[in-house]
């Protein structure tokens, strides 16, 4: 285990920012996991987007389940986003996502991103995102539904051998 | 090498795990727990009490359960002097046997001085009977301070039994595989 997972790219904020690209994307991993830690400058609760490869066509699809302030649970789905991700990102105290990106470096295979997202206004979520594409992923685009990323958000990238 | 093995902790025959003086020079940190303890009662969930650096309050979490055959996604919201994790495997005899409790939680940033400390979990109750158990947590605790103690107390007046174990891992972010660019 000790060198399974490798430190790809790092950005922490210090000024707001509406995206953070993380490209060059080093193909020689089985699949890509980030960990993002923050907040956005909208003022209310938000989702955290990703596009990958630049694409911003209707080329996502997405399905979750999530818990809200009212501790009811909900499931949900959709086609032909524009986007992937889609986790709830908060604006006050902070935001935490733990996700996984699938294969990212295959060229046979749709890139499915996985992941675990939990903010400080009581948003519990999972969710489970498709590109419909099988490129290889060389870059993602991290940015927020509406606002910028606030200084002092963080986003770690990593690479996970396999 | 981005994860490294911090400390593991054997807790068999006691009712608490214990991560002190965890060293600071890490990003986030990762802990595994596998627990089975002595409770018996009418189901095979047990208790497990998370504190941090000793705190006893400022605690604000949410879990999402979906136990036996109980409509999914039931969920608990709750703040106050501690987390809990419904994560540990009982020994009533009428749920498996040789069967533990799984847990993994992630705490990022966990060395910041400035920001409140976020935690994220999931685990699982894998009766091979009617009454497993899969559940997702998060929170934070209301405290800038960083950790530098992480505790596992067994909720439920038992005990840890043998081959419970927990091992404490530190993440280190870093670059040289990307390139970074904001806009």
């Amino acid at each position: 285990m000790a060198n399974a997972m490798v430190p790809i790219a790092k950005q922490v904020l210090g000024s707001a920012v509406a995206s953070v690209t993380m490209s060059n994307i080093d193909q020689s991993y089985r699949d890509l996991h980030f960990v993002i830690t923050g907040t956005n400058s909208a003022g209310n609760v938000q989702n955290l987007l990703i596009q990958l490869n630049g694409d911003t066509g209707a080329n996502y699809s997405y399905t979750g389940i999530y818990i809200d302030t009212t501790s009811s649970s909900y499931s949900l789905r959709g086609t032909g986003t524009t986007s992937a991700g889609l986790w709830v990102f908060d604006y006050t105290i902070g935001t935490h996502i733990s996700a996984d990106l699938m294969d990212y470096s295959t060229t046979n295979k749709k890139k499915v991103i996985i992941g675990r997202g939990n903010s400080s206004t009581s948003y519990l979520d999972m969710r489970v995102s498709t590109w419909n594409s099988t490129s290889a992923v060389t870059s993602i685009k991290f940015y927020s539904s509406s606002g910028n990323l606030n200084a002092g958000t963080t986003i770690s990238l990593y690479g996970v051998r396999a | 090498m981005s994860l490294v093995k911090i400390a593991t902790v054997d807790a068999s025959g006691v009712n608490n795990i214990e991560f002190t003086n965890i060293p600071q020079a890490f990003t986030d940190l990762m802990v595994k727990v596998s627990i089975r303890t002595t409770r018996i009662g009418g189901d095979p969930y047990a208790d497990i009490v998370l504190t941090m650096n000793g705190t006893t309050s400022g605690y604000y979490s949410r879990e999402m359960r979906a136990l036996g055959t109980v409509t999914p996604s039931s969920s608990l919201y709750a703040n106050g002097a501690n987390v809990l994790l419904l994560c540990g495997h009982s020994s009533n005899g009428s749920f498996s046997a040789n069967t533990w409790g799984t847990l993994e939680i992630y705490f990022p940033n966990y060395a910041f001085n400035n920001t409140y400390k976020m935690f994220g979990a999931e685990y699982a109750i894998p009766d091979q009977g009617t009454s497993p158990g899969s559940l997702m947590s998060g929170g934070y605790l209301a405290n800038n301070a960083p950790i530098t103690s992480i505790k596992f107390t067994d909720g439920n007046a038992s005990t840890f039994v043998t081959g419970t174990t927990a091992t404490l891992y530190g993440i280190t972010s870093g670059s040289g595989g990307a390139t970074v660019t904001t806009a």
